[in-house]
Parts: C-alpha cells; sequence; structure tokens
C-alpha cells in the first residue's frame, strides 16, 4: 500500500427519485489498499460500486481515479477497473471460456497465446478449469461466481470493485475466492462491499461503515469489532 | 484517430459475433422468426390466391409488413433480453463506447433478419407466382435497404424499452412512426421491381430511403448515449 490516492471521491450524492441512495460522501482510498464497504441492507454499498464501476451516474459530486475525472474518462476508466456485480455477468448459453474471451476482447491485451495462457491460470487458481467447457447455465451459483471472477480479472485490473463477492456461496468456494483475494491483491485497489464483519476484518486495510446513504464513519481494520459495527448501524443521527 | 476507429471497428464485430454465437447456440430465435413468417406467407396465399390480379399489387405490401412483425417477434427485445439476463451491465463495464454495441446489434438484426427473407422471398415467389423482372443486384439492394431500416429501428426501439415492463405496448406504438419512412418507399420499389425496374428510375424512392437511413442511424446513436448510460 502506497500514500497515492487511487479513488477521490468528493461530496457524492445520488438520488432515485426523492430517495437518497447515496448523500455527500467523501472518501480516499489509497493505492494497494483493501476498502470494505460495510452497510445495512439498502444503505448505498451498491450504488457507491456502481458509481465506482460506471454503471450509474452520481446525481452530484466529484470522482477521481488515479487523477482522472470518472465522468469525463469514462472509457479509459474502464480499461483498468474490474467489477464484480451482485449478479452475474455471463451469458448463461455460452461456455466459462466462451463468455470470459468475449469480454477479454475489449481490452488492450496483448498476443492470443498469452492471453489463452492467463486465462488458464485464472482457470487454475480458482479451480474450475474441469468446466470450462460447460455452458454457464448448466453451473451452480458457486462456480457461476469464480466464472465471473474470472472475467472481472482477465485484464489484469489495477481496481477491483467487488460487490458482495462471499453471497451465495458456499464454505469451499468462499474460501477459495478469500485466499485469491489475498494471494492478487499485491499493487491493486480492491473495493468490497460485504455484511460479513469477521471476514472484513480479516481481509480489508480499512472499512467504511454506510448508513441510509452517509458515510458515519471510516476505520482501521484492527478497530472493527461487531460491537462498534452494530451501534454506528443502530446511531441515529 | 484512425485507431480508435479502427477499435470501435473490431469492437462492433465482438458484438455481432457474440450475439450470432448465441444464436447459434439457441436456435429458437431464428427458427421462430422463419416459422412466423412461413405461416405468415402461406396464409397470404390460401387468402389471397395464386392466381388474384391483385396480387402484384398487394404482395410487396403484404412481404414487408411480414417482414417487419416477424422483425419485432425476435428482433426487437434484443436489449430487452441483455436487460432480463443482467449482462447488459457487463457490456455497460466494457472500455468501448455505447455506439460500438448499438451498431454491432444493428448488424446482428439486419444479418438475422436477411436469413429469414432469403428463406420466404422465394417461397412468397412460388407460392403467388411471380417474378422479380429487375436487375437480381439491384432487387437485393431494395431488400438490403428495407431490412437495414427495420435493424435500425428494431436495436433503437429495443434499447428504448429495454427497461420498461410494458415493452410490448411501446414496440408497436414507437416502430410505426420511426419506420414509415423508409418502409413505405421500399414497398412501392418492391412493387416495380416485379415490373423490370431499373436504377435511373427508382432513383427518388432510393434518395428518400438513403436520407431516412443516415437521419435515423445519426438520431439513434446520438440518443443511445443517453439509453445506454444510466
Amino acid at each position: 500500500m502506497t500514500d497515492e490516492t487511487s479513488i477521490d471521491i468528493e461530496n457524492l450524492s445520488k438520488r432515485y427519485g426523492y430517495t437518497y441512495a447515496l448523500r455527500d460522501v467523501s472518501l480516499q482510498i489509497l493505492q494497494g489498499e483493501v476498502f470494505v464497504l460495510l452497510g445495512p441492507n439498502g444503505s448505498g454499498k451498491t450504488t457507491l460500486l456502481k458509481i465506482l464501476g460506471t454503471l450509474v451516474s452520481p446525481t452530484s459530486g466529484k470522482i477521481n481515479i488515479y487523477g482522472q475525472d470518472l465522468k469525463m474518462n469514462g472509457r479509459e476508466i474502464r480499461q483498468m477497473i474490474g467489477y464484480l456485480a451482485h449478479d452475474s455477468f455471463l451469458y448463461r448459453d455460452l461456455t466459462g471460456v466462451e463468455n470470459i474471451r468475449f469480454y477479454s476482447q475489449f481490452y488492450n491485451l496483448s498476443s492470443k497465446g498469452k492471453l489463452q495462457g492467463r486465462i488458464n491460470e485464472l482457470l487454475k487458481l480458482l479451480k474450475i478449469t474441469r468446466w470450462k467447457h460447460e455452458p454457464i447455465k448448466n453451473l451452480s451459483r458457486g462456480l457461476q461466481k469464480r466464472f465471473d471472477l474470472v472475467r472481472t480479472l482477465i485484464h489484469d485490473p489495477t481496481i477491483l470493485l467487488l460487490d458482495e463477492p462471499f453471497s451465495s456461496l458456499d464454505v469451499l468456494s468462499a474460501n477459495i475466492l478469500k485466499e485469491f483475494i489475498g494471494n492478487m491483491r499485491e499493487g491493486k485497489t480492491i473495493v468490497i462491499s460485504t455484511h460479513d464483519i469477521a471476514l472484513a476484518r480479516s481481509i480489508c486495510d480499512r472499512g467504511g461503515i454506510l448508513v441510509e446513504g452517509r458515510m458515519r464513519q471510516v476505520f482501521k481494520s484492527s478497530d472493527i469489532t461487531s460491537a462498534s459495527v452494530k451501534a454506528i448501524f443502530e446511531r441515529r443521527d | 484517430m484512425k485507431d480508435e476507429v479502427l477499435s470501435n471497428l473490431t469492437h462492433v464485430f465482438y458484438i455481432t459475433l457474440k450475439d450470432i454465437q448465441l444464436e447459434f447456440r439457441r436456435k429458437y430465435e431464428v427458427f421462430s422468426m422463419i416459422t412466423f413468417a412461413f405461416i405468415s406467407v402461406l396464409m397470404s396465399s390460401f387468402s389471397i390466391g395464386p392466381f388474384s390480379p391483385y396480387a402484384n399489387e398487394i404482395l410487396p405490401a403484404l412481404l414487408w409488413i411480414i417482414f417487419l412483425f416477424t422483425g419485432m417477434l425476435g428482433f426487437y427485445t434484443v436489449f430487452a433480453r441483455e436487460m432480463e439476463q443482467g449482462t447488459i451491465n457487463g457490456l455497460r463495464v466494457l472500455p468501448t463506447s455505447s455506439q460500438t454495441i448499438l451498431i454491432g446489434k444493428v448488424i446482428y438484426g439486419f444479418l438475422l433478419m436477411s436469413v429469414v427473407e432469403l428463406f420466404v422471398v422465394p417461397l412468397s415467389t412460388v407460392l403467388f407466382r411471380y417474378s422479380f423482372n429487375s436487375n437480381p443486384l439491384f432487387v437485393v439492394l431494395v431488400f438490403a435497404l428495407g431490412t437495414l431500416d427495420l435493424a435500425i429501428v428494431g436495436a433503437t426501439v429495443s434499447g428504448l424499452t429495454m427497461y420498461t415492463e410494458s415493452r410490448t405496448i411501446l414496440i408497436p406504438l414507437l416502430t410505426f412512426p420511426l419506420v414509415l419512412p423508409v418502409f413505405i418507399p421500399s414497398v412501392i420499389l418492391t412493387k416495380n421491381l416485379v415490373y423490370g425496374l431499373t436504377f435511373s428510375f427508382a432513383l427518388p424512392e432510393l434518395r428518400i430511403i438513403s436520407l431516412s437511413l443516415i437521419a435515423l442511424l445519426v438520431t439513434s446513436i446520438l440518443l443511445f448515449e443517453y439509453i445506454f448510460s444510466d
């Protein structure tokens, strides 16, 4: 982790109709940092990740990623982002490998041989090589999630946005994913949303608690305890 | 600039190729379109009859109406399907422009409709006992331009209606005004192809079709950036 800011969020708000999903959120995430977003359902975690992933435009506020304005340089920024959503982005009628090849074509990747090498390496690391020629619709949710993670990582993104990556995974898949995040974090900025406090403490450098669209508190990994998080969840402004 | 254009063109190719690959895997889209078009032509031939003196007058309009409804059945929900499967967000996080995605879908729609026409046009000439007496290349051009119009309108309307649940009402309502400027000259040209229409006599209609297609494509591209962004 360095002192250089990779994601700089200033007074970010997002409104859907009359409802605020995010209210005046300001946050700096450092390069190489694993930052966890905690918060109850509907607190704005997914909206924040969607805005960072250029899927949703903010109502107001500014985001700079490595000094580039997100609104003005969406296409360039998408080159460096890997976004794993709660629901899979994979085509159900295509196989895992076909899906990964399709998505990888849009990134500035070098030769086909190297790309195939990277696909094989990721499939092996996530222990899904034997299912690579199966249509996605035939796979369990956990396996689909792992293939979706390969899609997210195929272009070696410098910023990873993971929206509840451990949800609906069995213990084995969750452990593989957790170990994988630990191994690949070198040089990457990772933002993860989760409900799991113990897991957050074990993988993050810092975390933030969102409640009703407001960033209530930013803290170091060591300061996260179930009691402190619960107290912040329940605190009324 | 040149690199960007080249990169966008390859992205268009990847989008089209993916949709073709998906269609080969599923097959029901193209089969349902061909079946619908076949049955429509067959029913029309039974109703009107091969020896009707009005067949030459009716058939061109009938053919284009069948193509339009065939497109609405299979292709006009192309973005809604991406939306329902959740893959639309996969396309939105790609480092490519929304226009490349739209054009990729237009080309896919054009190819899909062309496959249907390849089956239906020869069948209709047999059932209605008529033939096109113009230059075959000119016949292909007329059908290609009309089909391109249906594909552009289809992709645009599909994009416009992908967020709404009432798309079954909205698709025909949005389609008809958008499709008409090319649809009517296409019907006129198809009718005259039977009487040996030449390129020079068709120029007024071809001008209308070309200008309408350019206007439609430019509007769709500009509009699509907003549709696709949020």
